[in-house]
């Protein structure tokens, strides 16, 4: 199967070099003739040419050619500038060539229906990213004295996921009884009071920035999704240019197939912050609930995170760690050492112990 | 690492040792002085074998006094008697038999105070089991039977529920110790801490704990549009408070609790004593 694919790369207005984004102050760099643009000038720059375009031959959007090998995940474009063959994955959305290291954007794979809503730019570039996972390492007691080691972090990239941002209003009502018992003694009498209640709650409930993963091959990835929270406040309309300089994913999870799921979980929330509105009893039964969602919106988003690649010493196993690129929390599965656990675990042991004795003595 | 954990050991077994070491050692003394010569000579001499037995068993001081010279009374004449043979506070038991005031009289101090608390004076000095042979001239066999009853409370031991009251100003001194229930209750708790530890650590690193969750307090909003708290019903229930005599807890059965004790001359005394 051939498909013509649009593939191209933000030129630099002045030198035609590619542009790629700095997440240290925002804007976009050209790493030829140095120069630095934001946004906004990438953004007119691009439509003027695009105009002129229309007359004369485009410089900037090349047509390339996809293949899609059947029965693989892969595709294969041509890069634009040097004319190499671009292997991918099928939900790649921005990489760079490897011959020639120019950033492309694959236009069909973020228009149309994959035009993502809005995206979370990069603030912590690639230093900051390593900076910030040594520290975290530093903090972490119990892996191997000799895991961790700037030299054994194998490949840092950083990476545009996809992601569903998701909103949800509803209309919830709870009924249930509860009960509050009172016990006093007078003499050689025990009073038990005991007061019996009928509550009911009604209202509207509204839950915004639910996060779910929209790539298939993070799913195994726990440490995607647990690099939250992002801060969504902070996100911008999507516009290709933050790609540049990146690697971008396309979903391959449509909302349709998590809708079933992310309501289930509303539905408990909802009911959890109901009974949170019933309060001063002692005993609270026979929940309940009927929660009715009135609507729900799903926004489809990229967000920043800076995955490693750790070779670990002595060892064929190669650890994964994700970094939230917005807010540089780190995540990701640690080896632990079980000499030091158990160690610390005897102290904690015989600590514990003196305490419980002395009290025993005390009693 | 290595250092490290043999301080540990050390630390902890001189802990246990500081724990279990008996604070007071006084010498072990025991006699029988009847001034009243109630005995048979046959019995004068057992009781001596058997109080010196108990007095060396017990590390204090056991002695079995009678008398018809007799000024005071007879409770203020046993403290005197009994500090006067093993010293202040210290450990030691006294059987008197007070032929003047017509009473029998048992003092204590030190461990004793412990031993012979109340439920036992009642039942050997109170519920008539001494003032019954003495009443009836039987003064070999009283002595015999206190020299044999207190032995068996001695071997019964204290449990952590035996403490002392005083008398005056009803000051609750409890007897501190470890029962084995409380060593093993301990031990279980510390264990389960540790390893609670190790697994909470091992699933945080796994990323099977503690990891993210939707913040749906902060990030849901609930508007309440109705909201009912209705009062159905209201009942009062009653219960007569039954009363408990003897509510052990842990091991020690029967006999432990509370002693009531008194000062004189400096010391603390418990003890009771019953007319015949």
């Amino acid at each position: 199967v051939y498909l013509t694919e649009e593939v191209f790369t933000h030129k630099c207005p002045n030198c035609g070099g590619a542009l790629t984004f700095n997440p240290d102050d925002q804007k976009f760099h050209c790493p030829f003739c140095l120069s630095v643009f934001n946004e906004e000038e990438v953004t007119r720059f691009e439509e003027a040419q695009k105009k002129a375009h229309l007359q004369t031959d485009n410089a900037q959007v090349n047509e390339a050619t996809e293949e899609v090998k059947d029965g693989e995940d892969m595709s294969l474009f041509l890069c634009p500038s040097c004319g190499a063959e671009i292997v991918t994955d099928a939900s790649t959305s921005a990489t760079y060539c490897y011959y020639c290291h120019n950033p492309v954007v694959l236009q069909s794979r973020i228009s149309g229906k994959f035009l993502p809503e809005k995206l979370i730019p990069f603030r912590i570039d690639k230093e900051k990213a390593v900076e910030l996972f040594l520290g975290w390492t530093q903090k972490k007691h119990f892996v191997p004295r000799d895991f961790f080691n700037k030299e054994q972090i194998s490949l840092l990239t950083g990476v545009y996921f996809p992601y569903w941002l998701i909103d949800s209003d509803l209309d919830g009502k709870m009924t249930a009884d509860a009960r509050n018992v009172r016990v006093w003694v007078a003499g050689d009498v025990e009073y038990t009071e005991t007061k019996q209640y009928r509550v009911e709650r009604d209202g509207h409930l509204h839950f915004d920035q639910l996060i779910k993963n929209a790539l298939s091959k993070n799913v195994q990835q726990k440490m995607v999704e647990t690099v939250q929270p992002f801060d969504i406040q902070e996100s911008i309309a999507f516009k290709s240019q933050y790609l540049a300089g990146f690697q971008a994913e396309k979903r391959d999870i449509e909302f349709e197939s998590i809708k079933e799921n992310v309501e289930k979980e509303l539905v408990y929330y909802s009911q959890q912050l109901l009974k949170d509105s019933v309060g001063g009893y002692q005993l609270v039964t026979n929940e309940n609930f009927n929660i009715v969602e009135k609507s729900i919106h799903q926004h489809y988003v990229l967000l920043p995170l800076w995955i490693l690649t750790y070779q670990a010493k002595n060892s064929d196993k190669v650890y994964y760690f994700a970094l939230n690129a917005q807010t540089g929390k780190v995540s990701g599965v640690l080896p632990y050492s079980l000499k030091k656990l158990i160690l610390v675990a005897s102290v904690l042991f015989i600590v514990c112990l003196i305490l419980g004795l002395i009290g025993g003595y005390f009693i | 690492m290595m250092l490290k954990k043999k301080t540990l050991v050390i630390l902890f077994s001189l802990f246990c040792s500081f724990l279990f070491v008996s604070s007071v050692n006084a010498a072990a003394k025991s006699g029988v002085e009847d001034n009243a010569q109630l005995f048979s000579s046959t019995i004068t001499s057992q009781l001596e074998d058997e109080a010196q037995q108990l007095a060396e068993q017990s590390k204090s001081g056991v002695f079995i006094h009678t008398t018809y010279d007799n000024d005071e009374t007879a409770e203020k004449y046993a403290d005197n008697y009994l500090r006067e043979k093993v010293g202040k506070n210290k450990n030691g038991i006294l059987l008197l038999i007070d032929m003047k005031n017509r009473q029998v009289y048992v003092s204590t101090s030190g461990n004793w105070l412990y031993y012979f608390n109340d439920s036992r004076k009642k039942h050997l000095v109170d519920d008539n089991e001494l003032p019954h042979y003495l009443s009836a001239g039987n003064y070999d066999q009283a002595a015999s039977l206190f020299l044999t009853e207190i032995k068996s409370y001695y071997d019964e031991g204290l449990s952590s529920k035996d403490y002392l009251v005083d008398e005056k100003t009803g000051k609750v001194t409890r007897i501190k110790s470890i029962s084995p229930a409380e060593a093993l209750i301990a031990v279980i708790l510390a264990l389960a801490v540790a390893v609670a530890f190790v697994f909470i650590t091992i699933g945080r690193y796994q990323l099977r704990l503690g990891t993210w969750t939707y913040p749906f307090r902060k990030n849901g909003k609930l508007k309440l549009t109705h909201q009912e708290d209705q009062l159905v019903n209201s009942f009062v229930t009653t219960r007569i408070i039954p009363r408990h005599d003897n509510d052990d807890f842990f091991g020690s059965g029967g006999g432990s609790g509370g002693s009531t004790v008194h000062s004189s001359g400096g010391g603390t005394f418990g003890g009771g004593g019953h007319s015949f």
